[in-house]
């Protein structure tokens, strides 16, 4: 047994050595406080973040990320002392940590849908999470943020120059582009109406490096939608692009090269189109600008401000301030009248100086005196269409005396006059209601009873039988075309040519007479000796005054007798032919040629068929021999005409000494003047001077 | 009733054959033979401890990493337990709950009883610690049923971005945990409760 013992007692010893294998929770200990204190000294700072809400944040789970790396987790959300935020605190990395500085932004990232598209897409999956916002410098250490409502235009190390537009009526809604020439350059952000109610503004951004285009000529218009407009050049329907007619976009454009660089939050005013937008810039820009105040005693609404300020047609200045008034010891009632500060640039109307205070003066100066010439500010329709005013400066000869008031405060009073407005409703109520009054309806009653009638006349019996009674007419017409043939035809009247031809031989016969007659006139040479005897009287009569007492006996005699009587009768023959013609036949006659000549033409017509032609055609021919012969005798006519002539001239100067009386020599001009025309009683003069050639001397 | 020590014999742990007390190598196996190992119970207790140290991350860490299509969500075992029971599975939460919490803490309470008892040369419910003692031996293998279902359904449930299970970090700890309280156990000499029998001890 005292073996066993000092083998126990031998073994103890080695009992107590310390066994290898305490390394193992040595080990696992170590490894323990080491990763604790890695996990601890790893830890980065905790930041609280105060959101008005925390839809979608959970704590240990949702994510701060930075340019969408994650850099820190939510550990834990819980309410403000007040129970009006959320208070969510984000473990951020140790590495990122110095950079949330003071100046970091924090806001949550949401799914959103808009129109100008989708964005946190993926969020609806993975759930929300914080981004986060810093610049990469370290600035003072903060570990109390206020949350963003919305995410920030410029992110993520974004450059570019942030402003604010602002619009009286309204802005686009928020993530909008800015675009330029078409491209989008910048964004605005959500709008929200300005603290004094008056204006809607937004933060908009453009970004680097287009935001070099932006300066103090900078203006901005919408290009949202379509715009429409009806002007004197006509209807114009206008939009930028399909894109921005859906999405709506606002572009900008500098005119002019006179801009500065703006200061960050400076505000620009979003004007409805670009030619808005040009004209703001040709009213803004020029330098300048007097100031006058109108009050107009009527408060017409339709003006503006920015409302146009017209002098001769032309736009001199806009409106800039609007106030009603009243002032009953200054008006003397209790109205309120509109008073208008109107800005006017003198330059617009030429004026030009080196000085601004001297063009200011000038122009100042020529409005007094245009004032005192009659020169009046009016309210006037700005547009037919619209009703919309704006202020002319006209002049009104009618005007009464009035001056520019230099002494009202803060500018000059311009005098004014009624306003030249038409009210466009009344106007259109007016033509609406004289187009209501016309009596359409009774000319439309007056139009269809016509037409009925009309209609009724047409279809009467009456109306339908005429074409037959001018049937008739024309066939009775043609019975009588066909007895005038007929009666042509007739046997009588075919003997007329022969009666002609007979006539023309008799006249053949007749010419040849006379023709005889004139030789034997000839042959007795009675002419010359009477010629010689009338120069006998005249050498007896100067030489014997007895024998021309005798002589003058015997011409008293002759005048008393064969003168007179021959006077008398180619008198009575010239009275008897005057009777002849006055005969009621005789004038007829031409009536009956002419009806003879419609019936020979028509005859002729007829008859040029038969022989009459040719039996015609030889009368006419012995008709022409006949008048040969008559023409052959009247050859020797003119010889005996001028023989009668010379003595009719040898017996007017003897006569010329008997020119006692008038009477006789009148009647005997007359005479012969009747004896040398009447070519037609020829043969009857010439048978009676065959038959007593003697009887003129003798008056026997 | 006496033991093989009092008698003057040792027996081989490997192999079961009894050789007298002087011997120092088992002519049989070749085992390195000792009637007590007096190294036990440091062994114990170097094991006990780094089980312990592992088993303190294995319920702090998330066991289960799950990542599906909209959420990520780990759990630890508790955490994972309580919620399998909100869930409705009672029984299924009390069987998470048995095999990683309770067996495991006993298996922890056990030894330390069993060492303490040693130590302090206690006589009491021998045959009890006994017991114990074996229970222990044999449950402690059942704890890694923890560690097999996280290998299985992180092995199974990888559908890409649709759901996919990792092992967390408690997984590796607890695993740990289990090993170093098997290897705890191993290092037990149960040869050691014999040795203060009060009647051995009366009649020594």
């Amino acid at each position: 047994m005292s073996n066993i013992d000092d083998l126990h007692v031998e073994r103890a010893p080695r009992g107590w050595r310390v066994s290898g294998v305490w390394l193992v929770p040595l080990l696992a200990l170590a490894i323990a406080v080491g990763v604790a204190w890695q996990n601890y000294a790893n830890r980065g700072p905790l930041i609280e973040v105060a959101f008005p809400s925390a839809t979608g944040v959970r704590s240990g789970e949702t994510e701060l990320r930075y340019r969408d790396i994650a850099v820190g987790q939510v550990e834990d959300i819980r309410f403000s002392d007040a129970l009006d935020e959320v208070i969510v605190s984000i473990r951020l990395d140790q590495g990122i940590a110095p950079f949330v500085d003071d100046a970091a932004r924090f806001w949550v990232v949401r799914p959103e849908v808009t129109t100008q598209g989708v964005s946190g897409l993926d969020t609806v999956l993975s759930g929300v999470y914080i981004e986060g916002d810093w610049d990469g410098t370290v600035g003072n250490v903060a570990t109390r943020f206020v949350g963003l409502d919305a995410a920030p235009l410029l992110t993520g190390g974004q450059t570019g120059t942030s402003f604010v537009l602002t619009s009286d009526t309204s802005l686009p809604p928020a993530a909008t582009p800015i675009l330029y020439r078409g491209v989008q350059v910048g964004e605005v952000g959500e709008p929200r109406v300005a603290a004094d109610g008056q204006t809607v503004q937004a933060e908009a951004v453009v970004f680097a490096p287009h935001d070099q285009r932006i300066s103090t000529a900078t203006r901005f218009w919408d290009v949202s939608g379509v715009s429409f407009s009806l002007g004197a050049a006509g209807a114009s329907v206008d939009f930028s692009s399909l894109a921005s007619l859906l999405a709506g976009g606002v572009a900008f454009d500098t005119f002019g090269s006179g801009g500065s660089a703006i200061t960050p939050g400076r505000e620009f005013q979003l004007l409805p189109d670009e030619s808005t937008a040009r004209q703001s810039f040709l009213i803004e820009s020029e330098t300048g600008g007097v100031e006058f105040l109108a009050v107009f005693d009527e408060n017409l609404p339709g003006l503006t401000i920015g409302s146009a300020v017209q002098l001769g047609g032309v736009q001199v200045g806009e409106v800039t301030s609007i106030a009603g008034i009243t002032d009953e010891a200054r008006f003397g009632d209790g109205r309120v009248r509109l008073s208008a500060t109107l800005r006017m640039v003198p330059s617009r109307i030429g004026f030009t100086a080196s000085d601004d205070q001297d063009i200011d003066a000038a122009f100042l100066d020529f409005i007094e005196r245009r004032v005192g010439e009659g020169l009046r500010a009016r309210l006037a329709n700005a547009s037919i269409l619209t009703p919309g005013l704006r202020v002319e400066l006209v002049d009104d000869p009618g005007a009464g005396d009035a001056s520019l008031d230099r002494t009202t405060d803060p500018f000059p009073q311009i005098p004014t006059i009624a306003p030249n407005v038409t009210d466009v409703t009344t106007t259109v109520q007016d033509l609406l209601q004289r187009v209501e009054a016309l009596p359409v309806e009774d000319v439309l009653r007056s139009a269809v009873t016509f037409l009925d009638a009309a209609s009724t006349l047409v279809a009467s019996a009456d109306t339908q039988a005429i074409p037959a009674d001018v049937s008739a007419t024309l066939d009775e017409l043609r019975g009588t075309v066909a007895s005038v043939r007929a009666l042509v035809e007739a046997d009588q009247i075919a003997a007329i040519p022969d009666t002609i031809a007979s006539l023309s031989s008799s006249l053949s016969d007749t010419a040849s007479r006379i023709n005889a007659v004139v030789s034997d006139l000839q042959d007795a040479e009675l002419v010359s000796e009477l010629s010689r005897s009338i120069s006998a009287i005249g050498d007896t009569a100067e030489a014997l005054p007895g024998l021309a007492d005798q002589a003058s006996a015997v011409l008293n005699q002759a005048e008393q007798l064969s003168l007179q009587d021959l006077a008398d009768r180619a008198q009575s023959l010239l009275a008897s032919g005057e009777a002849l013609l006055e005969q009621d036949s005789l004038r007829a006659l031409p009536e009956e040629l002419n009806a003879t000549l419609a019936d020979l033409r028509a005859t002729l017509t007829a008859l040029r068929d038969g022989g009459l032609v040719d039996n015609a055609n030889a009368a006419l021919a012995s008709a022409r021999g006949a008048a040969e012969a008559v023409a052959e005798a009247s050859a020797s006519l003119p010889e005996l005409s001028a023989r009668l002539n010379a003595l009719a001239g040898q017996a007017g100067a003897a006569l010329d000494d008997y020119a006692g009386d008038g009477q006789v020599g009148r009647d005997l001009t007359a005479a012969l003047r009747q004896i040398e025309a009447a070519a037609t009683s020829l043969d009857r003069l010439a048978r009676q001077i065959a038959r007593n050639p003697n009887s003129i001397l003798t008056g026997r | 009733m006496s033991t093989a020590r009092e008698n003057g014999l040792v027996t081989c742990r490997s192999c079961a054959r009894v050789w007298p007390i002087q011997s120092s190598i088992c002519d049989r196996c070749g085992a390195p033979l000792s009637s007590r190992d007096a190294q036990s119970l440091q062994r114990v207790w170097a094991w006990w401890l780094a089980g312990l140290i592992a088993y303190i991350p294995a319920n702090l860490y998330p066991m289960l990493i799950t990542e599906t299509l909209t959420s990520t969500s780990d759990s630890t075992i508790i955490g994972g337990a309580i919620e399998i029971a909100q869930n409705g599975d009672i029984t299924i939460a009390a069987i998470v709950l048995i095999a990683s919490v309770v067996i495991p803490i006993s298996k922890f309470l056990a030894i330390a009883y069993l060492c303490i008892s040693v130590q302090r040369r206690s006589n009491r419910t021998v045959l009890g610690r006994m017991r114990l003692f074996e229970v222990i031996e044999f449950i402690g293998r059942w704890s890694m049923i923890d560690i097999f279902v996280v290998a299985i359904l992180s092995a199974l449930v990888q559908l890409s971005v649709i759901a996919t299970i990792r092992p967390g970090p408690a997984a590796l700890a607890f695993a740990l945990s289990v090993i170093f309280t098997m290897l705890s156990a191993k290092a037990f000499d149960s040869r050691l409760i014999w040795d203060h029998l009060p009647g051995r001890a009366a009649k020594a």
